[in-house]
C-alpha cells in the first residue's frame, strides 16, 4: 500500500504522486454544499395594543398597571371598580383572555375573584383559592369594538394572614389579533 | 588607447553561477505553472428546504414577517404566516437557524424563535434577551424530515424605552445542506 501511494501516476504528460491525487479526491468528496436563506422580521412599535387598560380618572391608555389595596385577616375586600378598566379601542372585536399568573406570599390569600363586567353583566370570571394551581387557566371573552369594561375585584385574606406582609398578585391579559 | 579591462578570473565564476541559478529558478518556476480549463455549469433550482405560506401553499426562498410590538409587552405569533418545508420526499436534511443581526437591540427585551413539528412539539428554539448570541456560531438546528412542514413561532418583548414608530429589523438566516 505504502509503495502504491508513493508511486507517481501519469496524467497526460504530467506525473502526479498517487498520495496527492488521493487527498484531492477525498477532499472533493468531503466538501459540503449548502444554501443560506435569509429572512427578516420587522417589528414596528405602537404605544398600545387595540385592547389595553384605561385609567378611569383621565382616560389614558396603559399597557400595565398596579392596583394596591389593604387586606385584613379573614375578611373579604371588594372593589367594585378598580382604578383601571379594559378598553377595546379598535373597530373590531378581539378575543381577550385573563388569568392569574402568580401570587407571592400566597399563604396570606384565601381566595381571589376578578369579574370583568360590561355594565352589570359579567363577561368573564377569574378565580383562585388556597391550594389551587398557578397560573390559572385562561378565561376568554370577546371584547367588543369601542367598548370599555370594568374590573371588579374580591380578595379574601386567610385567617393567618400576617400583618405587614405584602402579597403581589400578577394577572396576565392576552389579546388576540385579528 | 586603453585596453578594456578583462574581468578578473575570480569574479567570472560567481557571475556564471548566479546567471545559471537564475535560469534554473526561472525554469523551475515556469514548470510549476499549469493552466487548467474548467467550467462551472450553474443550473437554476430551488433548495429542498423552503418557506411555505400557509394560506396558499406557495413557497419562497426569503420572507419578511412584519409585526407590531408594544413597550414592555409580550407579543406572540403562535403560527407565523410562513412555515418551513422540506420538499424532498426521500431525504431528511439538517437545518440550522440563527439571528445574524438586529438593527437596534436596545429596543427589544426578548426575541424567541421556536420551530415546531406538525404534532406541536418543539424541534429547535433560538432565544435571547441579551443579544450576545448573534451569528452562526449560536445557530440552533433540527432535522428537517422529508415532506414535513414546520411551524415558526415568534415571541417578542418590546423594551420599556421604545416609542411609537420605532422599528427593529431582525435579520435571520436558515442554512441547509444540499
Amino acid at each position: 500500500m505504502k509503495r502504491l501511494l508513493g508511486k507517481p501516476l501519469r496524467i497526460g504528460k504530467y506525473s502526479v504522486p498517487a498520495l496527492l491525487l488521493l487527498s484531492i479526491v477525498i477532499g472533493s468528496v468531503a466538501a459540503v454544499a449548502y444554501v443560506v436563506m435569509q429572512f427578516t422580521l420587522t417589528a414596528t412599535v405602537q404605544a398600545n395594543p387595540k385592547v389595553c387598560f384605561i385609567r378611569w380618572s383621565d382616560s389614558t391608555k396603559a399597557n400595565t398597571f398596579n392596583y394596591a389595596v389593604n387586606i385584613f385577616p379573614s375578611l373579604k375586600t371588594i372593589d367594585e371598580n378598580v382604578t383601571y378598566g379594559i378598553w377595546n379601542w379598535d373597530t373590531t372585536a378581539h378575543t381577550t383572555s385573563l388569568r392569574i399568573e402568580t401570587i407571592t406570599n400566597s399563604g396570606n390569600i384565601a381566595s381571589i375573584t376578578i369579574y370583568i363586567k360590561l355594565g352589570v353583566t359579567t363577561v368573564a370570571t377569574i378565580t383562585w383559592s388556597t391550594g389551587g394551581s398557578l397560573p390559572t387557566s385562561w378565561v376568554a371573552f370577546s371584547a367588543a369594538a369601542s367598548t370599555k369594561y370594568t374590573i371588579w375585584m374580591e380578595i379574601t385574606a386567610a385567617s393567618g394572614a400576617v400583618v405587614g406582609q405584602t402579597s403581589v398578585i400578577t394577572l396576565d391579559m392576552k389579546v388576540e389579533n385579528p | 588607447m586603453r585596453k578594456p579591462c578583462k574581468p578578473r578570473a575570480n569574479l567570472r565564476l560567481p557571475l556564471i553561477a548566479a546567471t545559471a541559478a537564475m535560469l534554473l529558478v526561472g525554469v523551475v518556476a515556469g514548470a510549476a505553472l499549469f493552466y487548467y480549463d474548467w467550467t462551472m455549469n450553474l443550473t437554476g433550482a430551488n433548495p429542498k428546504i423552503r418557506f411555505y405560506r400557509w394560506t396558499d401553499a406557495t413557497q419562497t426562498n426569503t420572507i419578511n414577517l412584519p409585526y407590531t410590538i408594544y413597550p414592555s409587552l409580550l407579543f406572540v405569533d403562535e403560527n407565523a404566516t410562513y412555515g418551513i418545508r422540506n420538499n424532498d420526499a426521500s431525504n431528511d436534511y439538517a437545518v440550522s437557524l440563527w439571528v445574524e443581526t438586529i438593527s437596534n437591540t436596545s429596543r427589544l427585551a426578548n426575541l424567541t424563535i421556536t420551530i415546531l413539528n406538525p404534532s406541536g412539539s418543539q424541534e429547535a428554539r433560538w432565544a435571547s434577551s441579551t443579544f450576545t448570541n448573534l451569528g452562526e456560531a449560536y445557530a440552533v438546528s433540527w432535522l428537517g424530515r422529508k415532506g414535513t412542514i414546520y411551524t415558526v413561532q415568534v415571541l417578542i418583548i418590546g423594551s420599556s424605552i421604545i416609542g411609537e414608530g420605532d422599528s427593529v429589523t431582525c435579520d435571520l438566516r436558515l442554512k441547509t445542506i444540499t
